[in-house]
């Protein structure tokens, strides 16, 4: 059960291969979080993680395969985690491409369709459950597209109107989090140039602790992006393809797949 | 006659065993303190026959009036069973004081029912609004526990309704199953009625002194003496006191007055005067910052004046009765009150915690310090010899989850132990630290409730239970 500062005993994470996933369950586990459901597309890579969970006090970590594009998978896989798990008092989601290379369908599906696909799922559990809490991990590119980057931003941005819709639904017993991080650096931006008030993973998962304790409906990583952002989203066209411009630079060819 | 069916509540937590005559609610509660909200199938059982039926529809959990602080009289996604409705004083003794109550009738209640005949109830908490069946679950505990025990210690018999069935316990009968229910925050079944030995009184008031003393040492000391002098004793200290001030307070003393005392008195008390209860407006405004808060606690220091008087015993017992929703004062984040023992031989934890609790300077309005007599055999009943401290926070205070924590610790090193009663956030391998009789209990009480038909979210965040639930519950 979640404590009265929110902070969960049993938490799914979907995408728990990313940084901000890994970073975020270090930081539970040292709140006082002990079980973890650890889901990826290679389960096989999350046993460091799952060792580093142990180590600080977890008493169950369990590593599932999962894949946000294979949609009818995810009846079963929700179904097998209630089954095995009586509550799951916080689920997380933390998949998602950049998409440089995979195509902007496959990135459509997973960022977007995917997680819609497995929220909906998850949803009826939660309300059956009556208790519970999630966070989802959207961008601030959701706040606006760039020419760089605006399949992913889409996606984020229909993500992002989801999450944000599925809170008015479960409230006010289940806290629903929508989490926009800045550009965060780390495997899916790896070989990019950093852009203004870039964090590490373990800045956005402190503030998405710290984004839990206080029921906050919406987390901006570091909180000056808010700022930010919305100063940038009321930009004529033309002006914001010019600083974009100055700010951002193109992918390197070496990204092959951000996502792991 | 209504029937609610599962899909009305939208909850899985169905109409096992037949239709229900009852209505059911789906329905977000929380406990006093506002924290984590969740949602249960809430029934509203109109009689004893109901409150039985709706017993035997696990998993669920008796609910009376909501008073304790954390998640013991909630349920997520379960049942639970408001008792309020039944309520009625089945007999009352006039001769020997025994009283024979619904589970579900309150503490107010009931001494407007007995006062006027010279009884009073033995054990009263700091709120009248307690129904017996929550006093019994956590063994409440009132200002004279250093005299009389907790409030079990003077029920003489209560029945049941078990996993097993409906029960009849006495101390002296059912030993086991009895003291196992006392203290048992609910989790052996729902209680149905009680007997209480009453306490007789010779008037509706108290005679009470209060002293005021500038720090810890002398306000404890003050204490001790007061316990042999009176038999109720309380301190409420200023919180947010630090250095030389740490401790600082006021001890207030009081016994049932005499008729002679009553009659002698110069300004003859009203007794109803202290009966009105204000609301707020229902709106969590956190009102309590900490510039208010320090404000408060040095003004209640300040404009205590050591005094003697003859009050109504509402004004002495159950003060913060006249604000009848003050929990909203914390605002949306709600608070959590840490209540905690520690032995004799720890007292000087009480400096250490408070110490620290004032460096947060999270907004708390009155602190409690009072001694503890023995406990009584109720393996998870809280009180114990020693010293016990209860502080409200609320939990927007930056730091507080690891503050909290790492005093826990310390409590559970030195032999003490957290009050369940008021509980949001202990982490659960403290339990078994701070209850070391907590497998006993757990023993018993499953064979008591052999399907797993009640829990809470207290047993499910604890492990008090051994989550041996039916497995369809939750699907």
């Amino acid at each position: 059960m979640n404590n009265a500062f929110n902070i969960p005993e049993r938490a799914l994470v979907l995408g728990a291969n990313s940084d901000i996933a890994r970073s975020t369950t270090l930081a539970l586990a040292s709140a006082g979080t002990t079980e973890f459901v650890l889901a990826s597309r290679r389960p096989g890579d999350l046993r460091p993680l799952a060792h580093r969970l142990r180590a600080a006090g977890a008493d169950l970590v369990e590593t599932v395969e999962f894949d946000a594009t294979e949609l009818d998978t995810h009846h079963n896989f929700v179904s097998a985690t209630w089954e095995r798990h009586e509550h799951i008092d916080l689920t997380f989601v933390a998949f998602g491409e950049l998409g440089l290379h995979s195509g902007a369908v496959h990135t459509a599906m997973t960022n977007y369709v995917g997680a819609v696909s497995i929220l909906e799922e998850i949803r009826s559990r939660l309300q059956r459950q009556g208790t519970g809490t999630v966070a989802v991990v959207s961008s601030v590119a959701a706040e606006r597209p760039r020419a760089d980057n605006y399949v992913y931003a889409s996606t984020k941005a229909g993500l992002d109107s989801y999450t944000r819709g599925l809170a008015d639904v479960l409230a006010p017993t289940i806290h629903v989090m929508v989490v926009r991080p800045g550009f965060v650096r780390s495997k899916m931006t790896a070989g990019l140039d950093p852009a203004p008030f870039s964090v590490d993973p373990d800045d956005v998962a402190a503030d998405i602790v710290a984004g839990l304790r206080r029921r906050s409906p919406i987390v901006w990583s570091p909180p000056i992006v808010r700022g930010v952002m919305s100063t940038l989203r009321h930009l004529p066209g033309p002006v914001h393809r010019k600083i974009t411009q100055h700010t951002t630079s193109t992918p390197k060819s070496t990204i092959t797949d951000a996502f792991r | 006659m209504r029937l609610t069916t599962p899909t009305e509540t939208g909850l899985p937590h169905d109409l096992r065993g037949g239709q229900r005559t009852w209505p059911v609610t789906a329905t977000t509660i929380s406990g006093w303190g506002r924290t984590n909200p969740v949602r249960s199938a809430v029934h509203h059982p109109t009689d004893h026959a109901e409150l039985e039926a709706a017993a035997g529809m696990g998993p669920t959990v008796a609910r009376g009036s909501g008073r304790s602080y954390g998640d013991a009289a909630q349920n997520a996604g379960g049942g639970v069973i408001d008792t309020q409705a039944v309520n009625r004083i089945h007999h009352f003794d006039e001769q020997t004081g025994v009283i024979t109550i619904d589970a579900g009738i309150t503490v107010d209640t009931l001494l407007h029912a007995t006062v006027p005949h010279g009884w009073f109830i033995a054990v009263t908490p700091g709120t009248s609004q307690v129904t017996v069946g929550g006093a019994i679950a956590a063994d409440i505990h009132g200002k004279n526990h250093h005299h009389d025990g907790s409030f079990c210690d003077h029920v003489t018999a209560m029945t049941v309704r078990t996993g097993r069935g409906t029960e009849h316990l006495t101390p002296s009968g059912t030993p086991e199953e009895f003291w196992v229910t006392a203290g048992g925050m609910g989790l052996t079944g729902v209680i149905l009625h009680a007997t209480l030995q009453l306490r007789p009184v010779e008037s509706p008031f108290i005679t009470a002194t209060t002293t005021r003393h500038p720090d810890l040492e002398s306000l404890m000391a003050a204490l001790d003496v007061a316990d042999r002098a009176a038999g109720y004793s309380v301190a409420w200290l200023d919180g947010l006191a630090t250095g030389r001030h740490l401790g600082r307070g006021l001890v207030i003393t009081g016994d049932h007055s005499t008729r002679q005392q009553v009659e002698d008195s110069p300004r003859p008390a009203t007794p109803g005067a202290a009966n009105r209860s204000r609301s707020m407006p229902p709106v969590a405004l956190p009102i309590v910052n900490p510039i208010i808060a320090r404000g408060f606690n040095v003004a209640w220091y300040r404009l205590h004046r050591p005094s003697k008087q003859i009050v109504p015993y509402q004004s002495f017992f159950h003060p913060l009765d006249s604000v009848s929703n003050w929990n909203l004062l914390y605002g949306r984040g709600g608070f959590v009150q840490w209540q905690i023992v520690v032995p004799d031989e720890a007292a000087l934890f009480i400096s250490d915690a408070l110490t620290e609790l004032a460096l947060t300077r999270a907004g708390s309005f009155l602190s409690v310090l009072k001694r503890f007599g023995p406990g009584n055999p109720s393996p998870l009943s809280f009180p114990m010899q020693g010293w016990t401290l209860a502080v409200d926070i609320p939990t927007r205070a930056p730091g507080l989850d690891g503050l909290l924590r790492s005093l826990d610790r310390r409590v559970a090193a030195v032999g003490g132990r957290v009050y369940l009663a008021k509980d949001s956030r202990l982490d659960p391998p403290l339990v078994d630290a701070m209850y070391p009789r907590l497998d006993e209990w757990r023993g018993t009480r499953d064979e008591m409730d052999p399907d797993g038909q009640f829990r809470s979210d207290l047993s499910r965040r604890l492990h008090l239970t051994h989550n041996k639930l039916p497995s369809g519950a939750l699907r």
